[in-house]
């Protein structure tokens, strides 16, 4: 089992579940979503399913997981660690993709420099909690 | 139950969200067991092709969790090089959170038919028959050890003979109950 985090700002403010909660998420895409947590979750060390996360390209240690939905393609930013890199994942920052461009532009830049502060401070994480949990 | 079944029989009372979540998982459990099986077997992405007639590339595309182009024909074709048999079937959401919740690399792998357990017991089985016909019944009570040093042979483990001894079919650590209906056919 992999555990996965929440990156928290200097507010103690949870930053992907305002992504979520904010975000105008068809039903079925919070699904595909959800599914895709999961299985990362779920995923042993020797299964991580081929696809599932891909590589920012320019910033080594950020990565993004797909899923696609109607109108825009859902991709939180998360990295490994930042504590145990063989056991962990962290979500960063919230982004959608449209016409193979983040929104926000510089969101893997945010990720990046969230990474930079949660490796100094790395009390400002939280567990994930599944998105569809919240009210 | 976990606290992802009781979290997913929860959220799929949403009609939407739980095809959206289903078709997804069923996506990515065909891409990552085909990529198992192959593993499995210590194959490359190229012999799997090799085997199925078909080009590398459309293999890595198939593993790839994101392929959703799925078609009978195509994974018949990928069942018959692997040696298993495709089911297809329509199933209830709750047989499906079940799928999830049995997610692994272990439960995905499955053995090709010359590795079938439930073949190679009728091997075992037959071979057992057939020598009972050659033997009177004291000479069968001795056969069990017999029988499993070939199998053991087959499997190329190590070997364990063991003394046999009248009244006891199946003396072998294996757990297995005397088979009375064996010896009645041998007899035959």
């Amino acid at each position: 089992m992999i555990n996965l985090f929440d990156y928290k700002d200097s507010n103690g403010y949870n930053v992907m579940q305002a992504w979520a909660d904010n975000m105008p998420m068809q039903s079925r895409d919070r699904g595909k979503l959800d599914n895709r947590i999961d299985i990362l979750e779920r995923a042993e060390p020797n299964l991580l399913p081929p696809g599932l996360l891909h590589n920012v390209r320019g910033y080594k240690h950020i990565m993004h997981l797909v899923a696609k939905g109607k109108p825009v393609t859902l991709c939180p930013m998360l990295c490994r660690g930042v504590v145990d890199f063989q056991s962990e994942f962290t979500f960063l920052f919230g982004a959608t993709e449209k016409d193979r461009k983040y929104l926000p532009r510089n969101a893997p830049e945010i990720a990046d420099k969230n990474r930079d502060d949660l490796r100094l401070h790395t009390q400002c994480r939280c567990k994930h909690e599944r998105f569809n949990k919240r009210p | 139950m976990n606290d992802l079944t009781r979290d997913l029989k929860q959220s799929f009372h949403d009609k939407e969200y739980r095809h959206g979540y289903v078709d997804d998982f069923l996506d990515m459990s065909i891409a990552t067991q085909i990529k198992v099986l192959r593993e499995q077997r210590s194959w490359t992405q190229a012999d799997l092709a090799k085997a199925a007639g078909m080009l590398q590339p459309r293999i890595s595309a198939m593993e790839n969790v994101n392929y959703s182009s799925w078609s009978i024909k195509i994974l018949r074709r990928i069942a018959e090089s692997l040696d298993l048999t495709l089911k297809v079937s329509f199933e209830s959401f709750g047989d499906r959170i079940r799928d999830i919740d049995y997610f692994s690399r272990k439960n995905l792998e499955k053995c090709s038919f010359k590795d079938d357990p439930y073949f190679k017991e009728q091997v075992k089985d037959d071979l057992l028959i057939k020598a009972q016909r050659f033997l009177d019944v004291p000479e069968q009570r001795k056969l069990p050890n017999l029988i499993y040093l070939v199998h053991d042979r087959d499997r190329n483990e190590k070997q364990t003979v063991k003394e046999s001894f009248p009244g006891s079919m199946y003396n072998n650590n294996n757990n297995r109950q005397p088979r009375v209906e064996d010896l009645r056919k041998a007899n035959l």
